[in-house]
């Protein structure tokens, strides 16, 4: 892993969609430190996943700046950002025409990688996942359960060292008993990859575990940012402390798993 | 007999084959520009709409009696269903794949051949059918310009009014037509119990 992962600054973004009167991002400025972990939570529609977007340009700004590395993302050439972004949304979106390697060759095919290289790079990431890459490797996504679809999606995210990845509720889709599983894998992978990541979720409880921070979004604005620590003990708004610490019961079995995680480190 | 049936085939196979390779790599870009792709379309359905027999005299004029005509004749008419289905094949792909094939960074061509063209597979054989039963039947026009093919035979036996030599030309004919049928319904069951296209898992965002 040659390649440094990336910074993300957002300098005061907003985002219009045409036939639509509130803004998506409402002057957003945000920055996320190279090989940080930010999750970010809020309701439907409160501009996680176009925030998310910006990032790669699969939405463009109305007004502000999205820089990587201090560079407008708006200055790069489209391709090779995109390849040095890894993303995976809801539900994975693998292709169905093309077995589990030929989904996670695809990028290092455009990079014109060898052969060999793309055949290790999916055997490793298949076993970093925990998909026997024997078995997996020429299988077609409808013979994956929701879990292992999942898992491939993640690794087609991080195939070719991406500097930055973005995952938009890539669990969403998965069942609550796998999840937990999942989300500790995640952390492992990712642990490896040292690589940046912005996370969306709506579960509040996948932030509090996956997060170095938590970026709370609503209607388009940053509500609040800060370690899942700081957020938890000490809520700057009340919608923040509404969406994060619930009732008085689930703000302490947050906390206490707050506690567990952090002295697990 | 068999001459001129296989002198059919060919007509048909090279027709088909000619207007596949005009027709959908033209539909694979212009799908992502709506205005050039409708006045393509506008055009191919005018061409469309032109008498053949008219078509092939005034071919005729151009380029002469015999096979050439019949074929630009048969190219011209089987464009529109393999270029309209084509484009109809690709706009139906799922917003979220083309949103993955975008943000793997693909490059246009790559994401054309590797995600669209075959998401777009079922609609763009149903078009190749259209197209490969139409050319079998426009072919045998071929026979009043001198064109080879079963034509040539029903002309003759019209010309000649020799029930036996049409009812061959007539026979041939159907019997290609069911054979062509018969080929791609198999093709695309056999498509059919392969994995399909799409996006596996794909749920729309709340």
């Amino acid at each position: 892993m040659t390649d440094a992962p990336y910074s993300v600054a957002f300098d005061r973004a907003s985002v219009h969609f045409s036939g639509s009167d509130a803004p998506a991002l409402e002057r957003l400025s945000l920055h996320v430190e190279p090989g940080e972990l930010l999750a970010i939570v809020g309701a439907s529609g409160s501009g996680k996943s176009t925030l998310l977007r910006c990032v790669n340009r699969l939405v463009e700004l109305s007004d502000g700046c999205v820089a990587i590395d201090g560079r407008d993302v708006r200055t790069f050439e489209l391709g090779p950002l995109r390849q040095s972004i890894g993303y995976a949304i809801q539900g994975v979106g693998l292709f169905a025409h093309l077995t589990v390697a030929e989904n996670l060759a695809l990028v290092p095919e455009t990079l014109g990688w060898t052969r060999e290289r793309t055949n290790a790079r999916i055997d490793e990431l298949l076993a970093a996942v925990r998909l026997d890459p024997p078995t997996y490797r020429s299988r077609r996504p409808r013979e994956l359960s929701g879990g292992q679809s999942q898992r491939v999606g993640i690794a087609r995210a991080l195939v070719a060292h991406p500097r930055l990845l973005l995952l938009d509720e890539p669990f969403g889709a998965v069942d609550p008993i796998l999840r937990p599983h999942l989300q500790s894998e995640l952390l492992a992978v990712l642990r490896e990859a040292r690589t940046t990541t912005l996370f969306v979720t709506h579960d509040v409880d996948e932030a509090l575990l996956l997060g170095n921070r938590i970026a709370v979004m609503r209607d388009g604005r940053l509500q609040a940012i800060g370690s899942p620590r700081a957020l938890l003990e000490a809520p700057p708004d009340a919608f923040t402390a509404e969406l994060l610490c619930g009732d008085e019961l689930l703000h302490r079995y947050r906390r206490a798993r707050l506690d567990e995680r952090e002295g697990r480190r | 007999m068999i001459s001129a049936i296989l002198a059919h085939i060919a007509l048909c196979a090279i027709a088909v084959g000619v207007a596949a390779t005009i027709a959908i790599p033209s539909a694979l870009v212009l799908a992502e520009r709506p205005r050039a792709e409708r006045g393509v379309s506008a055009l191919l359905g005018a061409l469309y709409t032109v008498p053949s027999l008219a078509l092939l005299a005034v071919l005729v004029r151009f380029v002469g009696l015999g096979d050439t005509s019949v074929e630009i004749a048969l190219v011209a008419y089987a464009l529109y269903a393999i270029f309209r289905s084509t484009v109809v094949g690709v706009r139906a792909i799922p917003v979220e794949q083309r949103e993955v094939a975008a943000a793997l960074g693909l490059p246009p061509w790559s994401r054309r051949l590797r995600v669209e063209l075959p998401s777009a597979m079922p609609a763009i054989l149903s078009g190749l059918r259209i197209a490969t039963l139409g050319s079998i039947a426009l072919a045998t026009l071929g026979g009043y310009v001198g064109g080879s093919g079963l034509g040539s035979i029903l002309f003759t036996g019209f010309a000649l009014q020799n029930r036996a030599m049409l009812l061959e030309g007539a026979l041939g004919v159907v019997a290609l037509a069911l054979a062509s049928e018969g080929a791609f319904r198999l093709l695309e069951m056999r498509r059919g119990r392969s994995p399909s296209v799409g996006v596996v898992g794909a749920f729309p965002k709340r």
